[in-house]
C-alpha cells in the first residue's frame, strides 16, 4: 500500500455520504457504529457475511515456532484467533478489472515440467554414448598425430620461428604497427610515451590472444594469465588500439584481447616488465582524467610510486 | 450474522429506519468496491485496512473436473485481488476471545 493511492477516512465519509444522500455527521457515525457491530459479531465468534461484498470470520491459530525477525532468535507465537476475510466473487471481479481480459492458460504436456518418458532417457544415453566415442576417437587420433610430429607441441611463446605456431609471428608486427599508428593519430600524447612506445618494439615481446566471454574483466583475465590481477592495465594498454571508446572499464563480449606475455613473471618481474607496467598505469590514469573518473589519481599515485622505485 | 440482521442490529442502536440503514449500508460496501477496482485503499478505524495486492502470473495445477479448461497444469495469469488487514483494536478484541474482561474493555 503506498500513501498515495490511500484515500483519508474523512473523504471516504463524504464519498459515502454524498451516495446515500445524507449528512457526513450521520455518514460518519453509521460507518463507526458498523465496524463496532462487525467487531462485537466476530468477537462473539459469529460470522458477518455481506452480499455481494464478502464474508468476516475468525480463525483460530494454534501456537507455532518463529523467529524474531530483528534478532534471529526463537521464539513461540502464542495461539491466537484471526481474523480473515473472504471476498466474494463480485468483489473480486470488480477489483481485478484491469486485468479482466486475461485468461487462464492451459499448458501442453511439454510445458508443463513433467517427468521425460522413457523414449527421452533412451534418446539421452544414445546421445551420450556418442559423445563419449567421438572422443576416445578424436584423442586416439591426437596422440597418433603428436607422436608423428612431436614438434607441433611446443608453446607458443619460445620463439616464433616455427611455421606451426600461427599466432605469434603474426602478432608479433601487430602492436608495433597499431601502436605506432596510434601515435600518429595524437601527437598530444607526450614524449615520454613516444618514448617507450618506440622502446617496446625492441624488446622480444610474445603475444597470446583470447577472445572476451561474458563476465569477463580485464581485471579477472589478469589473474588467471599471471595470478595478479594488478597487471591489469598491461592488457589495457596493449589493446587500447581497437578500443573505440577509451574506458578501461569497459571491454566487449566477443573482441579479441592480445594479452603480452611478461618476461620474467608477475610475482618475480623484470626491469622491463615494471616499466611496461608503468607505463600501462601512465595511459589507464590518462583515460581515467579524460572521462572524469575519480580513481584517476590514485592510478596516477601508483606510476609514481613505481618511478620512484 | 448476515446482512439483513446487521442492518436491523445497526439501525437499532442509531435510531434509525432499516431503509435509512440499508442504503447506507449499500453505499459503504459499494464505495468501498468502487475505490479497491481503482486501486485505492482505505483504512475504517475499529475496523481494517481495504486494500488490493498484485498477484503475478504463475503456473499451477487445475484438479480434474474443472470446466471448461479441463484438468492440467496451467498459467494463472496476472490478477489484482482484494486485501483486508485487520485493524489493531479488532484483532486485540477478538484475540482475548477466551478473556471476557478483556474481550468487553478491547
Amino acid at each position: 500500500m503506498n500513501a498515495e493511492n490511500k484515500v483519508t477516512f474523512e473523504s471516504f465519509t463524504e464519498r459515502v455520504a454524498k451516495r446515500a444522500k445524507v449528512s457526513n455527521t450521520e455518514a460518519d457515525a453509521y460507518l463507526h457504529e458498523l465496524s463496532r457491530a462487525v467487531g462485537d459479531a466476530l468477537e462473539a465468534g459469529d460470522e458477518v457475511k455481506l452480499y455481494h461484498f464478502g464474508r468476516f470470520h475468525t480463525t483460530y491459530v494454534d501456537e507455532r515456532p518463529g523467529r524474531n525477525p530483528q534478532t534471529g532468535e526463537s521464539l513461540t507465537i502464542p495461539e491466537q484467533t484471526r481474523v480473515d476475510f473472504s471476498p466474494y466473487k463480485a468483489l473480486l471481479l470488480a477489483v481485478n478489472w484491469p486485468f479482466r481480459n486475461l485468461r487462464t492458460r492451459m499448458l501442453v504436456e511439454k510445458e508443463a515440467g513433467t517427468r521425460p518418458s522413457a523414449i527421452g532417457w533412451l534418446l539421452l544415453a544414445l546421445a551420450l554414448l556418442a559423445l563419449i566415442l567421438a572422443g576416445i576417437y578424436a584423442y586416439n587420433r591426437m596422440s597418433s598425430e603428436s607422436a608423428a610430429a612431436p614438434v607441433a607441441v611446443v608453446p607458443a611463446n619460445t620463439e616464433p620461428a616455427q611455421p606451426i605456431v600461427q599466432q605469434a609471428p603474426v602478432v608479433q608486427e601487430e602492436p608495433v604497427a597499431t601502436e605506432t599508428a596510434v601515435v600518429a593519430e595524437t601527437p598530444a600524447v607526450s614524449t615520454t610515451t613516444l618514448d617507450t612506445v618506440a622502446s617496446t618494439p625492441v624488446e622480444p615481446v610474445a603475444v597470446t590472444t583470447m577472445v572476451v566471454g561474458s563476465g569477463d574483466t580485464l581485471w579477472g583475465i589478469a589473474a588467471s594469465q599471471w595470478g595478479d590481477s594488478s597487471w591489469w592495465p598491461v592488457i589495457y594498454a596493449e589493446n587500447r588500439a581497437d578500443m573505440a571508446a577509451r574506458n578501461p572499464d569497459l571491454i566487449e563480449t566477443g573482441s579479441l584481447l592480445r594479452i603480452p606475455v611478461l618476461a620474467g613473471s608477475a610475482a618475480e618481474p623484470t626491469d622491463a616488465d615494471i616499466n611496461r607496467k608503468a607505463e600501462a598505469y601512465r595511459i589507464v590514469a590518462g583515460d581515467y582524467e579524460q572521462s572524469g573518473h575519480a580513481r584517476a589519481s590514485e592510478y596516477r599515485l601508483f606510476v609514481n610510486r613505481n618511478d620512484a622505485e | 450474522m448476515d446482512q439483513t440482521e446487521l442492518i436491523e442490529h445497526i439501525g437499532e442502536e442509531l435510531r434509525i429506519p432499516k431503509t435509512h440503514s440499508q442504503r447506507l449500508l449499500r453505499a459503504t460496501l459499494r464505495e468501498i468496491r468502487d475505490l479497491l477496482k481503482n486501486g485505492e485503499a482505505v483504512t475504517i478505524p475499529h475496523w481494517g485496512t481495504f486494500d488490493t495486492a498484485i498477484r503475478e502470473p504463475h503456473r499451477g495445477f487445475l484438479p480434474p473436473g474443472f470446466l471448461p479448461l479441463g484438468e492440467g497444469y496451467a498459467i494463472f495469469p496476472k490478477r489484482r485481488v482484494p486485501v483486508f488487514r485487520t485493524g489493531k483494536s479488532l484483532h486485540d478484541g477478538v484475540y482475548d476471545l477466551d478473556d471476557p474482561e478483556e474481550g468487553e474493555a478491547a
